[in-house]
């Protein structure tokens, strides 16, 4: 059984359709690469699955299950959005952790702010934190529960080469025990994490499958010469 | 509902409110000066009519006033806080019912009001030796839960406009009380109001605590069906603004307000 499985979804913002019906699957220890250019509908169908949005039709069963019923098991990190400011990070952390009824949080929390060479700044506002740093501290909240699935939705912006291939490296080391739906603008992340593709393109999918196999389609060297000429074949 | 995730929560609003000069302001200063000045000018007046009991019933109005507002800016302005910090995204991806969600601000706002409203009864004491005590622990502590319940009421209404219409709509969240206060009967009695305007007032659970209050105050008695009709209508309220909220957080999902900043 899929661990998600997303049949027919939809969604309109007023006279935009956003998804126009979109279907995929996830499956167990599977990193699946949502690609396409902005406003493709990668966030849409993102913070559907998050349980942020509703769809106007189709359906959505993670771990076999509605996603209300499923967010214990889940987690979320997205560029766009952060912690709280006037908490620390370990206010943050343990917040999150309590929220999820994570067992023996300090220890938890103690291992992700080492796994990201977070420990220093624990006690610093969340707010007075670079970029980065803010990136990796949402990425702690995102591991807080170990989840079973998790989604990334360009998680890895704003981190320096270094921590960017060490991000990498952990988000690899995650498949064992976690489902993941990943999406990021660098084609080089997304050749090296994701076992799958799916390309979005004007809220439908327009390919699904092995990376390899779409460079040998259309006979390019790299993703991300796949994906320029995709995008500009449709304009 | 989960215990653990309503502890979380208040757990949450309670490192923002040690870290959040105005949050303390709320609790002490605000409800300070407000009794300073309300207990001042109330001497003064009594000095002119010679009537003990206008005192009693302005610094009782004034305290009892205060447990209210507190309780009802709570809700609002601890919601708030997470769309100050674009964190809205981050608490609805968790598994936080709107229920646990309520109940933890709820618990938060109520420790808050008794808080202040405990420090306002020591002042008025220290200050103008006025024990508002007197009317009877019991009675004293069905006035004030009526209320909280009814700021919890205005505060659930609130935030769901705030999740309906964005943050522009923010500003109701430290205002609508004072909307509500003219037609409270707070510091004058409901027959000082023009008819139909009591008839409006008549339908606020505030009106028949203030005015319990003054009877309490000047014959130490307790109108009971008065009190049984304040908790009936807040109940009523409290279910309606309940799903209003609840309407107004599947509003938000259907067209995408808890993903981004709501401008």
């Amino acid at each position: 059984m899929p661990v998600i499985e997303v049949k027919n979804l939809t969604k309109k913002y007023g006279n935009t359709e956003a998804l126009k019906g979109i279907s995929f699957n996830v499956e167990e220890g599977e990193i699946l690469g949502l690609l396409g250019p902005n406003g493709a509908g990668k966030s849409t169908a993102i913070d559907i699955l998050a349980g942020l949005l509703t769809q106007d039709s189709g359906e959505v069963k993670i771990l076999g299950k509605y996603v209300e019923e499923a967010k214990q098991d889940m987690n979320i990190v997205a560029s766009y959005n952060w912690l709280t400011g006037l908490m620390t990070v370990e206010q943050n952390l343990e917040v999150y952790g309590r929220l999820y009824g994570v067992m023996d949080i300090d220890k938890r929390i103690s291992y992700l702010l080492g796994l990201f060479e977070l420990t220093e700044i624990k006690n610093k506002k969340y707010q007075k934190l670079s970029a980065g740093q803010q990136t990796r501290v949402n990425l702690c909240k995102g591991l807080i529960n170990s989840p079973k699935v998790l989604l990334l939705d360009e998680c890895t912006a704003s981190l320096d080469p270094h921590l960017a291939d060490k991000t990498r490296k952990i988000i690899k080391s995650l498949k064992k025990n976690t489902s993941i739906l990943f999406t990021s603008h660098n084609m080089h992340e997304v050749e090296e994490l994701c076992d799958r593709i799916a390309f979005l393109q004007k809220g439908k999918i327009v390919w699904i499958g092995h990376a390899k196999k779409l460079k040998e389609i259309h006979k390019k060297r790299t993703l991300e010469e796949v994906f320029i000429k995709l995008v500009r074949d449709e304009l | 509902m989960k215990f653990y995730r309503v502890n979380a929560l208040i757990l949450k609003y309670w490192y923002i409110a040690s870290r959040r000069l105005d949050r303390v302001l709320d609790t002490f200063y605000w409800p300070l000066i407000g009794l300073l000045v309300w207990g001042f000018t109330t001497y003064y007046i009594s000095d002119l009519v010679q009537n003990n009991k206008v005192v009693d019933f302005l610094l009782g109005g004034a305290i009892l006033w205060t447990v209210f507002i507190i309780a009802q800016t709570d809700i609002g302005i601890y919601i708030l806080e997470d769309f100050w910090s674009n964190n809205v995204f981050n608490l609805f991806a968790s598994p936080v019912k709107n229920s646990e969600l309520l109940a933890s601000i709820a618990i938060f706002g109520l420790i808050r009001s008794a808080i202040s409203f405990l420090f306002l009864i020591l002042i008025a004491y220290l200050l103008y030796s006025f024990n508002l005590f007197k009317i009877g622990v019991l009675f004293l502590g069905i006035f004030a839960s009526s209320l909280i319940l009814f700021g919890w009421v205005v505060g659930i209404f609130v935030t769901g406009l705030i999740f309906r219409y964005g943050v522009r709509v923010q500003s109701f969240a430290w205002t609508i009380g004072w909307l509500i206060q003219p037609f409270s009967a707070v510091f004058y009695p409901l027959s000082t109001l023009p008819v139909w305007l009591q008839k409006i007032s008549m339908l606020l659970p505030t009106t028949y605590i203030f005015e319990g209050m003054r009877n309490a105050l000047s014959s130490y008695s307790i109108d009971w069906k008065s009190l049984i009709i304040s908790f009936t209508i807040n109940i009523l309220l409290l279910i309606l603004a309940y799903a209003f909220f609840d309407s107004s957080i599947k509003n938000a999902k259907k067209k995408g307000r808890l993903t981004r900043f709501l401008e």
